[in-house]
């Protein structure tokens, strides 16, 4: 145990020397901004749903299970205030819990299910099982870009421990622990993580349910698991309940994830482009060719099959275990056999299976759990084998070696400290440049609402930043994610109006790039010169796609921003930020004047590529699609251009998914439009005294809401909705963000009364 | 009394299931020393080894596609020699062993090529057998 607590310690201690003190590392898909801005990061997107862009659609999605992880990081960091520290504790967690849980996992098996005494095979087979674990390649990878879901790879095995402890030993706490962690890290047990949770949890339970009630004959406590299970459902309820109910919505990203057809299509199409990927001799060598040293990565995988040859102990555990590793084998590697991927196949028509078609990456982490338990058990064969402690030693020194030389690139901080992807050596590791911090302070301050387009543009939704030193931020818009503005900065963000914005930015047509962002309630530009977040620096990704139509050089997209900007209202250093020209800006809210009809292409095309508007100067004029319009309204109304009344209308945002909209001098209908994602959960209600009322039990008006402007929310209202009032407010709030107001009621009852039921239990002396 | 019919009922249900079972595991037994007789005698034992092992190389060296029909059909000869000539799991792992020497002799050569490809499946399979082996052997102990 001495030499497994030792090795814990330096484990830990060794992401320090990762980066650099000052240096973050916040960049990758999903952003680590959290580790920079804590309190930003969760009041922007841990309170209120968020308007997600995807190229398929765009719709409102919870992101509730940020608050209680990223309330910790903001806790820690308002004693600590370095995000380095952050980042290099939570990598030496990562690291250490993980072979120190596999560690404990490996040496439990030993001693309940071998009954073995000897210390030396117990510690010898246990460590190396760890180390495995932590050092294989999909352990290892993706530090530099993790996603919070990543944290899996030491929150597997540790809850697995403690589950094993709590079934073995029959204590309450073990299970308690669990659900601590389990609200810690909410990220990771969210509707994000589920493919990780989906892929590991099931399997881990059923491998336990065996393991301890057939192998080791233990009983079941069904009133306590009850009990678990419902202490962890209400104390989850904060974000299982907006992703329940946005499951069953049509037209969110998590139902047509889950549910539909297409779906299910795109999702085989896409198994079968990576299937060629997939190869089993990396899996039994442990991803080999990844490892620094293919030469050693035999070693691990010789001796544990060495072990199996010469296993004098024949036990039900190296049955089970080896079950479970064939099965996990099978699920990450889907090509053995035809008959095999014939079957895989069939995976796919399971309701929500369609989360594990990059099953690669997906059942990586449970395979990789499973092979280090056999290999442990196959390395304690081998050792009783033996049963001579010089061999033993020198069997555990090559092995050590081989696993560690092979992962030497980790150990160093070289895969943390690794270069951005297809760029000229710009780094992952970035100092903060102080005039980006101000910039973001000025963006904060803005007292205007209205949208961010950033330039240069990207292919997706990324925003690049360039540090103080050789490193580079390069992940989603911190505009975005850190002020809760939204920030078009990339053909995927902009969506569905990316192939438009290309075909005018190739013409150069300046007048219509001004009227599709004034369109798009698009306020100001963000313009950042910095020649090494684009000439030479970054010649590939992310601008392979827009450097073909954008200019190609930083020189050259001062023109076009010139040409497309109205006043600049901000320079510090290479960033600047301009208001978009008044003149074609459409207000997030305003009454329609000119109202005017299209045709969809969508219905022929995959997305409109022609602009359906016409670039007239104009703020408040809509452009509805004929379809749209004759679903609503009747021949003659759609037939041509219409001129509509236009009441004054007055604003105040009380939350981003909460207004108050006063509308004075309405005295016929009238067409409003609101320039935010078209959502059917966007209600609209008469307003009374009382805003309790309005939220909880709001007066909606008669349904007659239409998508407009290819993209936003229209209401098309008559005096009869509004008691044929001609001055009056109206409420519009998204319906699913009450949902997580019932869901954090939930969960704090919850927590009380489990809070009152363990002190009780404390206080009558009683352990759990 | 409602609960001794019960307990009544369920020792019947239990000695019908045990002849059940006693039924098949003889009909089993019959029909396995039948064949054993005429086709898995000791005389034939090199003669079923020497095979699997022949069509095993043969299928490794000199084909180069893959076949289900030659994967699941000598996993199943391997199956029945080990059945019938009560060979121990530690022999099938030697020779997942030696195939996983090949296999890495050819990763290093040739890369993830399909004759790499095809003797890890052969050693998932065999190792498959080998685990299931090991059940039965400590079922017997």
């Amino acid at each position: 145990m001495r030499w497994a607590i030792i090795i814990t310690i330096l484990l830990f201690i060794l992401p320090f020397f990762w980066l650099q003190p000052g240096q973050m590392d916040l960049g990758g898909d999903e952003n680590r901004l959290f580790f920079y801005d804590p309190a930003n990061f969760i009041y922007n997107n841990g309170l209120f749903l968020r308007e997600f862009i995807t190229l398929e659609n765009r719709a409102y999605e919870p992101f509730h299970h940020y608050l209680p992880f990223v309330s910790v990081i903001f806790l820690i960091k308002s004693v600590i205030n370095s995000p380095y520290f952050l980042i290099s504790l939570l990598n030496g967690i990562k690291v250490s819990i993980s072979f120190f849980a596999v560690y404990l996992i490996i040496k439990t098996i030993l001693n309940y299910s071998y009954k073995e005494k000897r210390e030396l095979f117990i510690h010898s087979a246990s460590i190396l099982g760890g180390l495995l674990y932590m050092t294989a390649p999909i352990v290892i990878g993706n530090y530099e870009k993790a996603l919070l879901t990543h944290n899996q790879i030491f929150l597997n095995p540790l809850c697995f421990y403690l589950l094993l402890l709590y079934f073995i030993k029959g204590k309450f706490r073990y299970m308690l622990y669990v659900i601590l962690l389990s609200i810690i890290f909410t990220t990771n047990f969210s509707w994000a993580s589920a493919p990780p949770i989906f892929a590991f949890y099931p399997l881990a339970f059923l491998f336990l349910f065996f393991y301890v009630f057939l192998i080791l004959k233990k009983k079941i406590k069904y009133r306590q698991i009850i009990a678990g299970l419902l202490l962890y459902v209400g104390l989850h309820a904060f974000h299982i309940l907006p992703v329940i109910y946005s499951l069953l919505s049509s037209n969110s990203y998590i139902s047509e994830r889950v549910f539909s057809s297409n779906a299910l299509l795109n999702n085989l199409n896409y198994f079968y482009g990576i299937l060629p990927l997939s190869n089993l001799s990396y899996n039994l060598m442990l991803y080999a060719a990844f490892k620094q040293y293919p030469l050693l990565a035999l070693i691990p995988t010789f001796f544990m099959f060495l072990g199996f040859c010469f296993n004098p102990v024949k036990n039900k555990t190296f049955f089970l275990t080896g079950i479970f590793f064939i099965i996990t084998l099978y699920l990450v590697t889907a090509n053995i056999t035809e008959s095999g991927v014939k079957l895989y196949e069939l995976f796919f028509s399971i309701p929500g299976y369609s989360m594990f078609r990059n099953f690669i990456g997906q059942w990586a982490f449970v395979f990789t759990f499973f092979y280090a338990l056999l290999f442990g058990q196959a390395l304690y064969f081998l050792f009783k084998n033996i049963n001579n402690v010089i061999a033993i030693v020198i069997i555990c020194f090559i092995t050590g070696i081989a696993i560690i030389a092979g992962s030497w690139n980790f150990f160093t901080g070289g895969l943390v400290n690794t270069v951005l992807f297809q760029s000229n050596g710009v780094k992952v590791p970035m100092e903060i440049d102080p005039n980006y911090v101000k910039t973001l302070e000025h963006v904060r301050n803005l007292k205007k609402n209205g949208a961010f387009v950033s330039f240069p543009f990207t292919d997706s939704y990324e925003t690049v930043i360039h540090g103080t030193n050789d490193g580079a931020y390069q992940g989603p818009s911190p505009i975005n994610w850190l002020v809760g503005t939204i920030d078009y900065n990339g053909y995927t963000s902009i969506s569905p109006f990316g192939e438009i914005i290309f075909s005018l930015v190739k013409e150069r047509n300046y007048t219509g790039i001004k009227k599709l962002l004034g369109l798009m309630n698009v306020e100001y530009i963000y313009y950042n010169d910095d020649p090494k977040i684009y000439d030479r620096t970054f010649p590939g990704n992310p601008y392979n796609s827009t450097r073909a139509v954008f200019p190609r050089t930083q020189s050259e997209y001062k023109t076009l921003v010139k040409n497309i900007a109205g006043k600049n209202i901000y320079h510090q250093g290479t960033y600047y930020i301009y208001e978009t020209d008044k003149n074609f800006f459409h207000s997030e809210f305003y009454a329609v004047r000119d109202l005017k009809l299209y045709s969809n292409y969508k219905a022929q095309l995959f997305t409109q590529s022609k602009p359906f508007f016409d670039f007239s100067q104009k703020t408040n004029d809509a452009y509805l699609d004929t379809l749209t319009c004759l679903s609503f309204f009747n021949k003659d109304f759609c037939s041509s251009k219409k001129q509509l009344h236009t009441p004054e209308i007055y604003i105040t945002k009380i939350n981003p998914t909460l207004y108050k909209v006063n509308v004075v001098n309405a005295k016929k209908e009238y067409l409003l439009i609101f320039s935010r994602s078209f959502s059917k959960s966007w209600d609209i209600s008469l307003a009374t005294n009382n805003i309790f009322k309005d939220v909880i039990a709001p007066n909606k008006l008669v349904e007659r809401q239409i998508q407009a402007n290819g993209y936003a929310n229209a209401w098309y209202i008559k005096p009869s909705d509004v008691d044929n009032k001609s001055d009056y407010t109206l409420i519009i709030q998204l319906a699913n963000q009450k949902i997580f107001y019932i869901g954090i009621v939930v969960t704090m009852l919850t927590a009380l009364i489990a809070l009152v039921f363990i002190v009780g239990l404390l206080l009558r002396k009683k352990r759990l | 009394m409602n609960k001794k019919k019960i307990h009544i009922l369920n020792t019947t249900d239990k000695s019908s299931l045990i002849k059940f079972k006693v039924q098949i595991s003889k009909q089993l037994s019959s029909s396995i020393d039948y064949i054993n007789k005429y086709f898995f005698t000791d005389k034939n034992k090199p003669i079923f080894i020497i095979l699997f092992l022949l069509a095993l190389i043969g299928d490794i060296f000199f084909t180069s596609t893959n076949s289900d029909l030659t994967f699941f059909g000598l996993t199943l000869l391997l199956v029945l020699i080990i059945l019938f000539y009560k060979i121990k799991s530690r022999y099938t792992f030697m020779l997942c062993l030696i195939l996983l020497m090949i296999m890495y002799y050819m990763f290093l050569t040739q890369g993830t090529s399909v004759q790499t490809e095809k003797v890890a499946v052969w050693i998932v399979l065999f190792m498959a057998v080998g685990i299931g082996k090991q059940w039965f052997e400590n079922e017997k102990k």
